[in-house]
Formats: structure tokens, sequence, C-alpha cells
């Protein structure tokens, strides 16, 4: 039974929380919880890792993970396996390939299609992500734009992280990406299914990247700010 | 499901390696970190090459041999490659992958006469005119290697030839006596079993070929595997002799390639085969009854030296541990499960210096 949860407690599957935090009757949750039936008002822990709270009702584990589960609106990076007429299949590293079509491009029409090739790689977003339908994936958002999203350049390198890195990454006050930012440009795509894109000037410098996330991995942010720090 | 590689990796993998780079941060020559995981049976072995695992399991039984080769035992090897290491792979299905798999390891240890086949007969009588009844009487023993592919990261073959060479190391039949025609076969408490007889022991270095042929690199990881034009592999001894070479894809490779890889080979095998001395020689001494004797007299005297590599040997419950010096056993000792799990170098030798202050303190309380 945990009983503070507002620390970064460790949980494990199995677990109950109880006193619930709600607001009007709500709690939001987030990912490696359910609600628990009996008793009441308690939540029952699905996937280990670190409980996370953030007042007034949002509660989420916060956990690592080697394999992808699509989720709805989820930005990703995916390379092109087959094209199938209007469509394309991608992998994205889920256990199902997810469908894109041709016409979910910006300014693609029935005549004017997009020039992609098998191989190529793609940042889009999760249309639709269903546990027993095939993820589908679009390039443009709900005003026919691109925004940041389409295919991706052939140069650079994709490479595989794992999930847990991915989530810091992607916090908007992790200190990793500019710390490397400012030793040298780069380019990078950061999916949320875990596959990284990233060019840079030359391959010494996408090398380094490549390292540097390597290490991020088994290292706290620290480490990689501490080594560009003594790099520049 | 295929696995596929975009574009940009294929031409980054290649552009890289023409600077001699390698994505991984390897050398254009280096292996990837070898390790060995001995269980609790005999020629029970996990090799691991990086993130690549293969799993070897040796066992004996008693059979009647074949009639033409009436006084020769079995070696038998079954290999799998199942969904575990690779979504690409299918269960039940024999794939391309797997048959040539076999074929390597047979060639490798079957055809190159690793293991003393007549040395395995127990029985051999004689042979009776009766056709009927031709060797109902012979026994010879029959070893039995599966070998499983756990994890496919690239390079399967070489590792499973370092999980096969090693089990084969590992492995211990038991003791048989023969009083008139009774066969007594001893269990392993009553009587120290028996290692098999092998004659040299082969391991397979892999060359792979990108581009052209003009690049080059041992130990291809997955990416790699999937990029690369041809690959060149040899089966070699550290006696310097070819047990077995197999080419494939479509680059042409000149008579100096070919030399020139086996250079590498001659010199690779000796690395591994050392480090596989050294894993064996650390499981040995905590065999159950074999030489318990021997790893308290060393653990008495033990010497402060910087440890080389920490050999984590996995039986089960916990793990030993042995601190290596070039090629001598420093020391030797037992860690509980949740503290072998740190796999890196250092934190085992942390957890080592806890272990040793531990049992000092233990002793003075003894004293």
């Amino acid at each position: 039974m945990v009983e503070d949860v507002n620390e970064n407690t460790t949980v494990f599957p199995g677990e109950v929380i109880k006193d619930v935090k709600a607001v009007k009757g709500v709690t939001i949750l987030g990912p490696g919880l359910k609600r628990n039936e009996d008793p009441p008002n308690t939540l029952r822990i699905t996937r280990a890792g670190k409980l996370q709270f953030k007042p007034p009702n949002i509660y989420w584990v916060s956990h690592n993970h080697k394999r992808y589960i699509p989720k709805r609106g989820d930005l990703v990076v995916g390379i092109i396996v087959k094209k199938a007429g209007d469509s394309l299949r991608i992998d994205i590293g889920s256990g199902e390939y997810a469908s894109l079509s041709m016409l979910a491009f910006e300014g693609a029409t029935k005549k004017q299609k997009p020039d992609v090739q098998v191989g190529d790689v793609i940042y889009g977003k999760l249309l639709n992500a269903h546990r027993e339908m095939e993820p589908e994936l679009v390039c443009v958002d709900s005003y026919f734009k691109a925004g940041k999203m389409g295919p991706l350049s052939n140069d650079g390198f994709v490479f595989t992280v794992s999930l847990g890195l991915v989530h810091r990454l992607l916090d908007p006050e992790n200190p990793i990406l500019t710390a490397l930012g400012k030793v040298f440009p780069y380019e990078i795509a950061v999916g949320m299914n875990g596959k990284v894109w990233v060019n840079g000037r030359n391959t010494k410098e996408v090398l380094t990247v490549l390292r540097c996330l390597e290490t991020a991995e088994l290292h706290d942010d620290k480490v990689i700010v501490e080594l560009c720090r003594q790099s520049k | 499901m295929k696995n596929i590689t975009s574009n940009c990796e294929r031409s980054f993998i290649i552009e890289a390696l023409s600077r001699g780079k390698r994505i991984d941060g390897r050398e254009i020559y280096d292996h990837r970190k070898v390790n060995f995981f001995f269980g609790r049976e005999y020629g029970h072995v996990e090799a691991h090459l990086g993130d690549t695992k293969v799993l070897a399991q040796i066992s004996s039984e008693v059979v009647v041999p074949s009639s033409e080769r009436s006084t020769e035992g079995f070696l038998i090897f079954n290999i799998d490659i199942s969904p575990m290491a690779s979504p690409a792979y299918e269960t039940g299905r024999l794939t391309k992958e797997c048959i040539e798999l076999t074929r390597i390891v047979e060639r490798c240890f079957r055809e190159s006469r690793v293991v003393e086949t007549e040395g395995l007969c127990i029985v051999a009588g004689e042979k009776e005119n009766n056709l009927l009844n031709l060797c109902y009487n012979f026994k010879v023993w029959s070893i039995r290697v599966d070998v499983h592919v756990l994890d496919h990261c690239g390079n399967y073959i070489d590792c499973a030839c370092l999980a096969v060479s090693a089990a084969l190391r590992h492995f211990r039949r038991p003791d048989i006596a023969i009083s008139g025609d009774e066969v007594v076969i001893y269990d392993i408490l009553d009587r120290p079993p028996v290692p098999l007889s092998l004659h040299h022991l082969p391991l397979c270095i892999t060359c792979s070929f990108f581009d052209s042929g003009n690049l080059f690199a041992v130990d291809p990881s997955l990416e790699e595997e999937s990029v690369m034009r041809g690959r060149l592999v040899l089966g070699v001894n550290v006696l310097k002799e070819i047990c077995a070479i197999q080419h494939n894809g479509g680059v042409p490779l000149s008579k100096d390639q070919i030399n020139r890889c086996a250079e590498i080979a001659f010199v690779k095998v000796q690395e591994l085969t050392s480090l596989m001395d050294k894993g064996l020689a650390v499981i040995m001494l905590s065999v159950p009854n074999a030489a318990v004797k021997s790893t308290e007299a060393r653990s008495n005297s033990w010497v402060r030296l910087p440890p080389r590599r920490v050999f984590s040997v996995f039986d089960g419950r916990v793990f030993n541990l042995a601190l290596i010096n070039s090629s001598k056993v420093v020391e030797a000792c037992q860690v509980p499960c949740w503290l072998g799990t740190r796999t890196d170098d250092t934190s085992l030798g942390k957890a080592l210096e806890d272990i040793r202050a531990q049992s000092f303190t233990e002793k003075g309380k003894a004293s």
C-alpha cells in the first residue's frame, strides 16, 4: 500500500493507492494506473516505475519500456516499408505496421502525390490507435498544414532509444538537447515510439549525438551537460 | 514482420565506414563484448556477444550405435532460431538462416572432428554374423547439443560457436564402469563426472563486406548486417587451422582479401579462446563437488591487485564472481543475485569490495 504519493515513490504492479485526490469527483489517470472498484476511491498500479502526482488531480507512473504501444495523437518517426496503391505501410516499431494515406500529406491530391520511396523516413502523427485495429498515421494537422511533419531528409541517421529516454528528451525543461546544440548545430526528430532521426553537418557530429543519447540511457542529464561543457 | 532498414541508415553506415568509424563506436577490427554465463548443470552455457545471446545446452544418453559405425558415439546438433530472437522469424518453419547456421556449426564441430566419437563408445563387443541382431548389445554415448538463439542483434553465428565451444568444454558426462556384460552409470554426486575428450576447439569469426567489397568490418551488428553486401565466415582454431569457411553475398573476394581475413581470424580466435579459458577457470572452481576446497584456499590468501576483468557466472541463485589478473584467478566469491545484475565492471568491482570487507569483519568476529 502506498501512503505518500507526492514524492517519486517506486511502485510495482498490484500495489494499491488510497486517498485519491479528486476535483468534483474527477481524477485524471495517466499510463500505468487503473481504477479499483473494491475498495472504492482507490487506484491499482499496472506498471513498475515511479508514481507521479500533479496537483490537483493528475496521477501517472513514469516508467521505461522498450516496446512501443501506439497511442492516439503521438508524434512518431517511422520507416516506409511498402507502397501499396494510395497508401503506405510504415514501421513505427509497434506490433503492427501503421498505414499512411498518400493524400495525408500537405498539398497532395489524387494527381499530385508526394515523392516518397520505400526506406524513406517519415515524421507523422497517429490519427488512430486502437488495440484491435491497424494504427493510422497522418502528416497533416486538422487545418491540412504539415507543420514539422512529412518526409525527413535522407541524409542523417535513424536509431532506436528506450521510451523512457524519449520521455526525458521531450520534456521542455530537459537540458540534454540544448546543451548539445551549444556545441554544434544539428537537427533532430524524436518520435514517441523511440525512433530518433538525427542530421548534422558531418558524420562525426551525428555519431557524437548518437553516443550522447546512448550515454544518456544509463546516466543522469548532468553527465551529458558536463560532457558538453568540457568539449566546448 | 521483416526488419526494414531506412535509406538514410544505409547511406550513413557506409559513409561512416568509409571514414573508419562504426555506428556503435567500435573500431573496424573489434568484436563486441563477450560474456559467458554458466548454468548450474554441466554443459549449460549462455554466450553473449554484445546484445546477441545464444544458449547451448548439452545432454547425453546411452544409445545403440548405427550398424555402419558400431564403435562410434554420436554428436547431434539441434539448432533453433525462434521468434524470441527477432520478430523476423516464425515458429516451426525451417528458415534459410537456421539451415545455414546448422550447416556452419556442424562443419565446424562435427566434420572437423572436435569430439573424439570413438571415445564415446561404451561396449563395442563382437559383431555377430546373425543379420537380425546386428549390434543390439553395443552401447555408445550420444551427445546432443541444443542451440537456441535467444536474442538476435547481429552475428549470431560467432555467438553460437562461442556458446557451443564453451558448452563442450563445460560439459561432463556421468562416469561409467564395466564389469562383464554389465554397465554401471554412476550418479554425478557419487563419482566425479568425465569431460569430453576434445581434439581442438574452433570458433567462427565473421568478416562483413560493404559497398563493392572495399569496406570491411569484423563482427557486424544487426544494422550493419542489413546493409552489408557479403560475408565471410571463418571457422578457425588456436592452432591456425581453418575448419570451415562460408562466403555469402554477391561480393567477389580476392585471394589477398581472404588471406587477410584469415590472419585477422587467427588473432581473434586467440583472444576469444583465452577469454573462454578464464571464464571456464572460474566456473570450474565453483562446481559443486570438484574444487570447493581450492576456492577456499585461494580466498584465504587474497591478493590486492587491480582487477583486470570481472567475470560473472550465474548459477540460478547467486552470481559467482572472480577477479582475473592476466591468466590467473585472483579471487572468486559468490554474490547475491541482485548485486550480480549490475553487469558493468566497476559496479561489480564495488560489489566485490563490499563482500570482501564484510567477510573480513566476519572473520574477525569468529577469531
